[in-house]
């Protein structure tokens, strides 16, 4: 929805001027979105050899409010991927997206780190390098455990 | 709180501006403003954009290597903690900002100064190649005057020579202010030629 409702034209009079609005790209991570796994899991290697680059499927967050909630992920959200012909969940590490948040940097990818339905991560590295808010938050200490370097 | 160095132009980035990009070989780019991310996104090379200190370096514009510098390379050693250590620390950084600051001025004086001694140059060269479209071919003793000149010029170059040599102490100053006063000063007086002398009495 997103992705398509960017670029609508209602009308163009090449008279006067153009009036349709295009907003700035935006790197959101929703469904379909490819991503970069990060890990060093046995299915992370593989699947970013795969004939498909893994794909956010589903995009888990609360309904807060009484509207529907936009799916689109961000720095340190679950989300569920397709790997390899598999449905695993994940949690984003790194985004491409401009947070507009201090000390958060923008990543050269979208990276992605594989877990399991308890939270636990797949692998027993991360090969690159993590947000630095991730140590001081409790449900990504995990990650935070096994990451490498911070930014 | 670290202020750190922006990627593209060396300036300091203050806490709370610039974007900071992540790649994912672990290399952290730091920017102070969208001109320079947008400069870094567009594949520019620091080097050859004549507004950055990359280039002001490697074009040799700014000092480049000298002792003050090795003082604020990043170390990568945790160091014990002791008061003694951040109240010396403090007190040379100040020293050696003033001592940085100093020979980086001095260092673009030297280039400038190159520059004043060239633009006389040119004018002599100038004056000499010119001097027909002022004063008639006939006119007397032209040459001896552009010799005063080129003398007076000459030892002050030698003066110049000097200050470059030894470097900017009191004493050298003081040297060169002194040749400057014994330096002669250059009068050029236009004489009227005979035909010149001879048209004024007839308009008289």
């Amino acid at each position: 929805m997103n992705i398509f409702g960017k670029l609508l034209p209602t009308t163009i009079d090449f008279i006067t001027h153009r009036s349709f609005s295009m907003t700035i790209p935006l790197y959101d991570l929703q469904k379909v979105s490819r991503v970069h796994v990060v890990d060093n899991s046995k299915l992370a290697l593989d699947g970013n050899v795969y004939k498909r680059m893994p794909r956010i499927i589903h995009c888990y967050k609360k309904n807060n409010n009484l509207t529907r909630t936009r799916l689109i992920a961000g720095l340190g959200d679950k989300v569920l991927l397709a790997i390899k012909g598999q449905m695993k969940k994940a949690i984003i590490v790194g985004c491409r997206q401009r947070i507009r948040k201090p000390n958060v940097p923008q990543f050269d990818k979208n990276n992605v780190v594989l877990i399991d339905d308890d939270g636990n991560p797949i692998g027993t590295r991360i090969l690159a390098p993590i947000p630095a808010f991730f140590r001081t938050r409790g449900d990504l200490a995990k990650i935070a455990a096994i990451a490498t370097t911070f930014v | 709180m670290r202020l750190e160095t922006c990627y593209y132009c060396s300036s300091t980035v203050w806490p709370g501006h610039g974007i900071q990009f992540v790649r994912n070989d672990c290399k952290i780019f730091r920017f102070c403003r969208s001109r320079c991310h947008r400069a870094f996104k567009k594949k520019w090379n620091p080097r050859k954009s004549k507004w950055t200190k990359a280039h002001r370096k490697f074009a040799g514009k700014d000092l480049t290597t000298d002792a003050t510098f090795e003082f604020e390379k990043r170390r990568n050693e945790p160091v014990k903690y002791s008061r003694e250590l951040w109240e010396n620390t403090y007190e040379a950084i100040e020293k050696i900002e003033k001592i940085r600051t100093k020979r980086e001025r001095h260092h673009i004086m030297k280039r400038l100064r190159q520059g004043t001694l060239d633009r006389k140059a040119a004018d002599l060269r100038e004056v000499r190649d010119y001097i027909h479209l002022v004063r008639a071919p006939n006119a007397t003793k032209p040459m001896e005057e552009i010799e005063m000149v080129q003398k007076a010029i000459a030892k002050r170059e030698e003066a110049g020579e000097l200050l470059t040599k030894v470097g900017t102490t009191v004493a050298t100053t003081k040297k060169l202010s002194a040749l400057r006063r014994r330096a002669p000063k250059i009068e050029v007086t236009m004489e009227t030629s005979d035909t010149e002398q001879m048209v004024a009495e007839v308009m008289e």
